[in-house]
């Protein structure tokens, strides 16, 4: 099958043959080296991990979101399967909120939507996170009863907690 | 002699105009219905017609015992308790005094509401509505709870209110009647009952709705209240409407917020699915009508 993945496959088998030990020799000196000299992270770079961390497990809840979105809407047909294992999804993100914004990073230049109130108001916001961990579950516990109605009628109140922290903590 | 007469004639312009300021409008002493029928029609028509979110308690719980502070550019008013408590709330309204509170702004005594209660967009409510509201608000438990007044500046007598409503109707406009059953009730529902301008619709400086901008968006102090007339909603579909007013969920799964969040738990979530549908197909098709 002609295409740029088999020639890929192609010169990568030519380097094996003609540079494989020179490679691996290569390969093993940089590690020690990497293990000897790789400074710590620095605590910028400590900070934008934080919030590439934070960052994706929003992208993963409206990830799984979409598709009950869409039964919500009545454009995809009702799948108990895919509501169910999403909204256990959605439950667990929910759980990993509050731990992902336990480092502070208030003082560092990230590009982030978080607002500072998260951690000059760490209560409200903690309170706000629990309050989603308990719709989130309450979605999944109706997705697993199967009920069509309770599982998109679950869905206004974690909206609504998924929106009253947004209004309150991230920037426009 | 020509002096007398000047005043004479003055005297009585003022008076009249007093009278035509002033005046409670004549309105049918309507009694009102008891029947269960009557009580559940207003039960649902008190959640369409979002009286819950503004006459919470101080303290924000839904209901309907009044206190809750509403910020606006005027002051901050406070929504009466509304229910029959004899001391602090409506007990022994009649229909026709709750006709002159939600179709004229009225008090029963005469005195006048701050259009903070939007009576202007009641105002076209038919009277078997209003009664059936007033039934079901009757046959609720009372609440004893004396609400604080409103903050207001000083010049802010509600007596201005009686030229504020006159100015008011000449800058109203009138939409084009619709032929459309579901889109009449969409329009029902959402002008009047629903009082949905009341907040998306920009006002002039006067607070008076601006008739060339039904729906179109505004700010309110920091927040943005988003244009919900047909050209803001061109790209959504009918179903991305409706699930917006069921769920609160946009078209890009985030969720609205704020205080729209509690207008979709009270109000639009607890339509029926054809009011609901009804809306959807208004307010996808609600043009502005430029002037």
């Amino acid at each position: 099958m002609p295409g740029p993945f088999l020639n890929l496959r192609e010169r990568d088998d030519m380097i094996d043959a003609t540079s494989g030990r020179l490679a691996l020799l290569g390969l093993l000196a940089w590690t020690g080296t990497a293990v000897a000299q790789q400074p710590p992270p620095t605590p910028e770079q400590r900070a934008q991990t934080a919030v590439e961390t934070r960052q994706a497990i929003f992208k993963l809840m409206n990830h799984n979101m979409a598709p009950i979105g869409g039964m919500a809407r009545g454009t995809t047909p009702f799948d108990a399967a895919i509501a169910e294992r999403n909204a256990t999804r959605i439950a667990q993100l929910a759980d990993m909120i509050a731990e992902t914004f336990v480092p502070d990073t208030r003082a560092f230049k990230v590009e982030t939507r978080a607002l500072p109130k998260i951690w000059d108001n760490a209560d409200d916001f903690k309170a706000k996170a629990q309050d989603l961990i308990r719709h989130a579950t309450a979605l999944a516990a109706a997705a697993r009863s199967g009920d069509q109605a309770a599982t998109i009628a679950a869905l206004r109140p974690l909206g609504a907690a998924c929106s009253t922290c947004h209004d309150s903590n991230r920037a426009e | 002699m020509g002096g007398r007469l000047t005043l004479a004639v003055l005297l009585l312009a003022l008076a009249g105009g007093g009278i035509w300021l002033f005046r409670l409008p004549a309105t049918a002493d309507a009694a009102l219905p008891r029947d269960a029928a009557a009580i559940e029609r207003g039960r649902y028509l008190v959640h369409a017609g979002g009286c819950i979110p503004c006459h919470a308690g101080a303290d924000g719980s839904a209901g309907l015992s009044g206190g809750r502070p509403i910020e606006s550019p005027f002051g901050t008013f406070r929504a009466p308790n509304i229910t029959p408590d004899p001391e602090t709330g409506i007990a022994g309204w009649g229909g026709r005094e709750f006709v002159l509170a939600l179709r004229h702004g009225r008090r029963p005594e005469g005195g006048f509401y701050f259009p903070a209660f939007p009576y202007r967009a009641y105002a076209g409510l038919t009277t078997a509505d209003i009664l059936d509201i007033g039934a079901w608000l009757l046959a609720q438990p009372p609440v004893r709870n004396a609400v604080p007044g409103h903050v207001l500046p000083p010049w802010l007598s509600p007596w201005l209110m009686a030229g504020w409503n006159r100015l008011a109707d000449r800058l109203q406009a009138t939409p084009p009647p619709e032929t459309d059953p579901v889109r009449a009730r969409g329009a029902y529902l959402v002008r009047h009952l629903g009082h949905c301008g009341e907040c998306h619709t920009p006002r002039n400086a006067l607070g008076i709705p601006r008739a060339d901008s039904e729906l179109a968006g505004t700010m309110l102090g920091e927040q943005k209240i988003e244009a919900i007339d047909a050209a803001a909603l061109a790209g959504w579909s009918h179903e991305e409407i409706e699930t917006l007013l069921r769920l609160g969920m946009k078209p890009d799964i985030d969720f609205v917020g704020g205080t729209m969040a509690e207008v979709i738990e009270h109000n639009t979530s607890q339509l029926t699915a054809a009011d609901r549908a009804a809306m959807a197909r208004f307010l996808g098709q609600a043009r502005t009508e430029r002037r």
